[in-house]
């Protein structure tokens, strides 16, 4: 098959034709680029600006916590809740066309992975039009995949918005989510573990809204108070989110919204929220501020994931790197401090290797680990 | 793979461009964001009323370590709802898993179904509880292979990789 151009693709799912919107997405998954090199494309063949505005919305939260459940409901909810009668009595479509980007963890031993988020997929969200894709991580760290942001924008470009992604949920560490969403939903289970242990960990640092889910099951509304304290204080826990992007601290007071994925409770209220949040965000432009702090954020990811990629090890390297190994093992120095050894002599000086390289590493003893006066030597 | 990172190393080597260096790094990225090839994405799941899914789960997770992206759609799942992820996750392939004795019924309507949404080249397959003497009449309406009772999950792997591996999708 000779290979799709992605411009044509997005032409295409532009103008509503969903195959050609899953095959570009395809491409972007293994070229996050194509995206891009699709969407610069576009504005000459068409008269239409593309636009990108699309709302993220992320959902975190640990395993089995409800999120696909919940995304479920939502984005069923979100296409359908604008089509109300207008005032002259027709019906108006919502001109919201969601969409669900969900993401489950590929093994670092195989490289293969069981998607399952669709499972929770049912009949009637697929019916009113939701476009869901299901997507691996393959080895990317935070509990996204790296092209999450490109498949989020070709759905922009698509005419989907919002656009709700759900994290692999490993609970810890998803930190990804909030340098990439507008708005994070960090869904709860009271008496799963979550009503200790979630408040020492960061996830609540990047909540703006919280479902605290299941709540059919009882037993919610202890922790819904507590939840309300915690978030209401001094320091509230929403803040940090806005902080953590190095974006302007923001004055919203994270929601906490009980719902019931299974009977449907509080689903109408967690799209309210969601929408509330938005508006918050339209506000004097704050959105678009925080729209770019948190790109930096990603550019500096990206940057540790391509030196990390880079970091094939070979010939001299991997003779420096044994010393180096040797070091670290016998308390010499810190492994971070090693990494920067060679981060030094291999990888961020392209043009110190021609020529100068060999000089470097050998000039050099097995790193500087005790030269007096270094941070790290005073650190040990 | 290690070829490949020889080759990478040796032209940062020569070069003292930093342009160059950043175009390696582009097409190393490229390589770790794909894996080192397109993965074969495919579509697992069940359809008709039974409720026994051992066996799917079993199937969707040893082609997993096969090393393959496999979306399980889960129990109960309507030709609609199956053609429609086949769609949306651009997938190469469907497997259903169908106990409950529709099977005429259901590959024939998933069939129709993945053909009326432009996706004539998905190959659909599936096992279960099917009579050896329907098996003719589910390929001649485009089911690409039926798997019997007690097949290892090897061969269904084997299968799926010569089938989908190929490069065409
Ligand atoms: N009783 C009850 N069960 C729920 C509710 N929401 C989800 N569940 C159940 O909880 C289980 C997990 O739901 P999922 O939606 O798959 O959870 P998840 O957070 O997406 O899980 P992972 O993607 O595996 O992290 C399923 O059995 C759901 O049926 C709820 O509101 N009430
Ligand atoms: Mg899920």
């Amino acid at each position: 098959m000779p290979k799709p151009d992605a411009a044509k693709l997005l032409a295409s799912a532009r103008s509503g034709d969903r195959a050609a919107l899953a095959r570009l997405l395809t491409m972007v998954e293994s070229d996050p680029d194509a995206a891009f090199v699709a969407a610069g494309v576009v504005p000459k063949a068409e008269s239409r600006k593309p636009k990108a505005d699309a709302h993220i919305i992320g959902f975190t939260g640990s395993p089995g916590a409800g999120k696909s459940s919940l995304l479920d409901r939502l984005a069923g909810e979100l296409a359908r809740s604008g089509a109300r009668p207008a005032c002259r009595g027709e019906a108006r479509p919502s001109g919201r066309r969601p969409a669900v980007l969900s993401i489950d963890p590929t093994s670092p031993f195989t490289g293969g992975a069981v998607l399952g988020d669709r499972v929770r997929m049912s009949e009637e969200t697929l019916a009113v039009g939701v476009f869901v894709r299901s997507m691996a991580s393959r080895g990317a760290a935070g509990g996204l995949a790296r092209s999450v942001s490109a498949a989020a924008r070709v759905l922009a470009l698509s005419g989907y918005s919002p656009v709700l992604i759900e994290t692999v949920g490993a609970g810890q560490g998803e930190v990804a989510v909030a340098e990439l969403a507008d708005t994070v939903v960090v869904v709860l289970v009271p008496g799963m573990g979550d009503d200790v242990q979630m408040l020492k960990m960061g996830i609540l640092e990047i909540a703006d809204v919280y479902a605290v889910n299941k709540i059919d099951l009882g037993g919610s509304a202890a922790f819904v108070e507590h939840l309300c304290e915690a978030v209401s204080g001094p320091g509230a826990h929403g803040r940090a989110r806005h902080e953590l992007a190095a974006g302007p601290v923001s004055d919203w007071v994270p929601a906490i919204v009980p719902t019931s994925a299974r009977t449907g409770e509080g689903i109408v209220e967690l799209v309210a929220a969601v929408e509330s949040h938005r508006r918050h965000l339209a506000e004097d432009g704050r959105g678009q501020a925080l729209r770019a702090a948190r790109a930096g954020r990603r550019i500096l990811r990206a940057l540790a994931e391509r030196l990390a990629a880079e970091a094939g090890c070979e010939g001299s390297c991997r003779l420096e790197l044994g010393k180096l190994a040797a070091a670290v093992a016998s308390g010499a120095m810190s492994e971070w401090h090693a990494a920067g050894e060679l981060l030094g002599t291999s990888i961020m000086s392209p043009a110190a290797k021609s020529g100068g390289r060999k000089r470097l590493l050998d000039s050099r003893p097995a790193g500087r680990a005790g030269r007096p006066g270094s941070d790290h030597g005073k650190s040990l | 793979m290690v070829a490949r990172r020889n080759n990478k190393s040796n032209n940062l080597g020569k070069s003292s461009s930093a342009p160059s260096a950043v175009r390696s790094a582009a097409s190393a990225l490229k390589r770790d964001a794909d894996g080192g090839g397109r993965r074969i994405r495919l579509i697992v799941g069940k359809s008709g009323l039974d409720g026994h899914d051992r066996g799917v789960k079993i199937v969707a997770r040893a082609l997993a370590e096969a090393g393959m992206e496999v979306i399980y759609t889960g129990l109960r799942q309507t030709p609609e709802q199956i053609a429609e992820a086949a769609l949306q996750e651009d997938a190469a392939g469907v497997g259903l898993s169908i106990l409950s004795g529709a099977h005429l019924t259901i590959f024939r309507r998933v069939r129709e179904l993945l053909d009326e949404r432009g996706l004539g080249d998905v190959v659909l397959f599936g096992g279960g509880i099917i009579p050896a003497e329907d098996v003719p009449a589910l390929q001649k309406m485009g089911v690409d292979r039926v798997f019997g009772p007690g097949t290892s999950t090897a061969e269904i792997a084997d299968y799926v990789r010569g089938r989908l591996g190929g490069g065409t999708k």
